[in-house]
């Protein structure tokens, strides 16, 4: 990246190896919890040990690895990407947080630890399966699980492969690796690996072994003990990267009203003009900056999105995609790539933004700029779909229910909300002054969004001269996307094994050949997952927001009347599993239709999430209320009431 | 949902002290959410969307103003009722023991 702004901020060889090394001690710890945990799992029952960690989650473990799953990659690298992108209106997107812990935690918490213990439970379809006595609906909660939770997993491995991109990148030993994989995919000739970039294809490969590894052989308490370091490193990466940019940008009232005079910027095409034929082909890399004159002054500057190649024997390069800065200041304070210099640079296409182009003050408003939308990022009846979401979608997500059944005690449970709300508050709202303060230290990440926070996590760490320090702050949404990877490459095991091999296939099976299996089926399911994330979409929170309501939909209310409504059937919970899972599918594809990506439709402005659980809420009360009601016994077990008799003694009650 | 006291506890037995509980604690969690909800979305609304369009906007501690009053403000009083919930009214209750009906 010689020459352009980045340049400015981008560690030195030396400095990358002082984080890598900083980067590798925590790796090591990972896998030193890890072996720890394994010997733990020895003097254990292996299911109950492995799946649930014997259910006896303390207070620090079970409120940080709860909040360090519920932080994921994307917090961490797709909300940045959104801020970055859309500025102070994040604040209110994100806002539903405020509940997160009191309705995510408390509202389910109690009841579904005290079901599972009854039930002997250490899934969430293995709840289902007790309280119905139905081999039937365990199944249909796996398949659904399995199928949300494998999007979920993409969605972190390309999240942790982009870090690993940005820490390694100016790493001579690995730019020379990523040649020798470049050579080898040519060879293999494989498209779907061929088209992978080298350098992701390399990142993927070291972060998937190392994830699989750690989680298939140290299970539950493994997962649980690193995402108690994982949860420390990324409140500690957050607060210095905070105090870092703040320090940097000379406050943050001075941050925002610099943010303030920033317009957004254009996305365009140009054609590039050498004054000379080259003999050899000219290459200019992805994030160059470029300038563009009029009469001689610099009128604007434009980054390429995409690595551009003037072939030998030509001096021209025509519809080349790039991203146009509108700002003044911006522009008059970026350097162009000396290499670019003699290059005429013309533009022959802009498209500014449907909301914001040219206005100042857009990233300081609602309802914040957006490049397509003509009515900006956030509808007001948006931000009040996400304000339901994200507490509400949390208490739905399978992940979180399995936590909720493996503490020991209420008592841990309500401190433990207590430092799940500090936490989240030290995470959530310091993440969106970061972001915002970003736009103005690393400028034209428009390009790869996504890719926002290892970057200014670099930056800010060169900046303050310890690049030590780039290591740590990388390791924050390192540490959340590997917290999240592992616990939901564990319930996918947990869903294939106990759920479907030990349940229906084979329920006589061994220890020994429930463990292999285990092993077994958590390396196949990582390995699947990291094959199928070699061409991923751009948009991480996409993929995450899609699997988030998806899980949601299908279990949120099904769930809530299963603990709560002894009326509730199987098949009203079946019912409610499936028509949550076809509302939302359904939204996608109109919304794939509508706006030609991986976007669900939001009908009448409502997040899709509200059609799925109403939708799934009705099916499963209407189909209990026509279908059988469940054995008596059952009813007893789990409400300690016959609330037939309670229903005969006084109806209406 | 009461239940008067009643001898034949294997017939007609009682919810247990737990599910009780727990649906008044759901309940007052959703009062709880609703309220932040509508101070949340009311104020962002009035100031934030409802806001002229201009070139101007109003800081607040260095912070968007419709920021500080309708998204700030409130997450500071939403943690200090969840202390309060958690700390002064949720209930320690036993959880893997056997039915105890409540009498």
């Amino acid at each position: 990246m010689e020459g352009n702004a980045i340049e400015l901020s981008t560690p030195a060889a030396g400095a990358s190896n002082a984080a890598l090394l900083t980067f590798g001690v925590y790796l090591v710890l990972v896998f030193f919890l890890a072996w720890l945990s394994g010997r733990v799992r020895r003097r254990r029952d292996f299911v109950s040990e492995y799946f649930l960690g014997s259910r006896n989650l303390g207070l620090w473990a079970f409120a940080l690895t709860f909040a360090a799953t519920s932080a994921s990659g994307g917090s961490f690298m797709g909300f940045p990407s959104l801020i970055y992108t859309h500025g102070w209106v994040m604040a209110l997107w994100i806002a539903g947080y405020m509940a997160v812990p009191l309705v995510t935690t408390g509202f389910l918490a109690k009841r579904i630890n005290q079901v599972a213990r009854r039930a002997k439970a250490v899934t969430v379809p293995d709840i289902l399966r007790a309280r119905f006595g139905s081999q039937g609906v365990g199944l249909v909660a796996t398949a659904i699980l399995v199928f949300f939770m494998f999007f979920y997993l993409l969605a972190q491995f390309k999240a942790g492969s982009s870090i690993l991109v940005t820490l390694f990148g100016d790493i001579p030993m690995f730019e020379a690796a990523v040649v020798r994989v470049a050579v080898w995919q040519q060879n293999l000739g494989w498209s779907w690996l061929s088209a992978a970039e080298p350098d992701f294809l390399l990142c993927l490969s070291v972060f998937a072994g190392a994830v699989i590894l750690y989680t298939a052989y140290g299970g539950f308490r493994a997962v649980v003990w690193t995402d108690v370091m994982q949860g420390a490193v990324m409140v500690l990466g957050v607060g210095i990267m905070l105090v870092l940019l703040l320090y940097h940008l000379g406050g943050l009232e001075r941050s925002t009203k610099r943010l303030a005079a920033m317009t957004p910027p254009e996305h365009g095409e140009v054609t590039l003009e050498m004054m000379t034929v080259s003999e050899r082909p000219v290459a200019l890399r992805k994030g160059s900056w470029l300038e563009i004159t009029d009469q001689g002054r610099r009128a604007t500057m434009a980054r390429t999105k995409k690595l551009t190649v003037i072939p030998a024997g030509m001096s021209r390069a025509e519809n080349v995609e790039v991203l146009l800065s509108t700002t003044p200041e911006e522009i008059a304070s970026l350097q162009p790539d000396p290499l670019t210099r003699p290059i005429r640079v013309t533009v022959t296409e802009r498209t500014p933004y449907g909301w914001g182009a040219g206005m100042k003050g857009a990233y300081l408003k609602a309802p914040g700029p957006d490049a397509v939308s003509p009515i900006g990022f956030l509808s007001l009846s948006m931000a009040f779909s996400f304000f339901l979401f994200w507490p509400f979608a949390g208490v739905g997500q399978p992940s979180n229910m399995v936590r909720q059944m493996a503490f020991r005690d209420s008592r841990t449970l309500r401190h433990s909300i207590v430092l799940v709300c500090v936490y989240f508050s030290l995470i959530y709202f310091p993440l969106v002054i970061i972001f915002c303060g970003a736009r103005l230290l690393v400028p034209g990440m428009e390009i790869e969004p996504d890719r926002v926070m290892p970057e200014t996590a670099q930056v800010l760490a060169d900046i303050a001269g310890t690049p030590w320090l780039a290591g740590l702050i990388v390791a924050a949404p390192f540490a959340a996307v590997m917290s999240s990877v592992d616990s939901f490459l564990l319930m996918v095991s947990s869903g294939l094994v106990r759920d479907l091999y030990q349940r229906n296939i084979n329920p006589s099976a061994g220890e020994r050949t429930i463990r292999r299996l285990t092993y077994g089926v958590t390396v196949v399911v990582g390995l699947a997952a990291a094959l199928a994330v070699l061409n991923p979409p751009q948009y991480l929170q996409s993929l995450i927001v899609f699997a988030t309501g998806g899980l949601a939909g299908c279990f949120l209310m099904p769930m809530v009347l299963t603990l709560f409504w002894p009326r509730t059937s199987n098949a009203g919970v079946i019912a409610g599993m499936l028509g949550g899972c076809a509302v939302h599918l359904t939204l996608l594809m109109v919304g794939y239709q509508v706006h030609g990506r991986f976007q669900e439709y939001e009908l009448w402005g409502l997040d899709p999430f509200l059609w799925d659980v109403a939708g799934s809420g009705i099916l499963t009360i209407a189909v209990s209320c026509f279908t059988p009601r469940i054995p008596e016994a059952l009813e007893r077990r789990f409400f300690g009431e016959s609330s037939r008799s309670r229903i005969e003694a006084a109806p209406g009650d | 949902m009461e239940k008067s006291p009643s001898n034949s506890s294997e017939t007609v037995g009682e919810r247990t002290s737990v599910f009780r509980q727990l649906r008044g604690e759901t309940l007052v969690i959703l009062g709880i959410w609703l309220g932040f909800m509508a101070w949340t979305i009311g104020v962002t609304a009035y100031l934030g969307y409802a806001e002229p369009a201009g070139e101007t906007v109003e800081l607040v501690w260095g912070l968007p103003a419709w920021v500080f009053w309708g998204i700030v403000v409130p997450w500071a009083a939403a943690n200090v009722t969840t202390f309060w919930f958690c700390l002064g009214y949720m209930k320690d209750q036993p959880l893997d023991e056997p039915e105890t009906p409540e009498r």
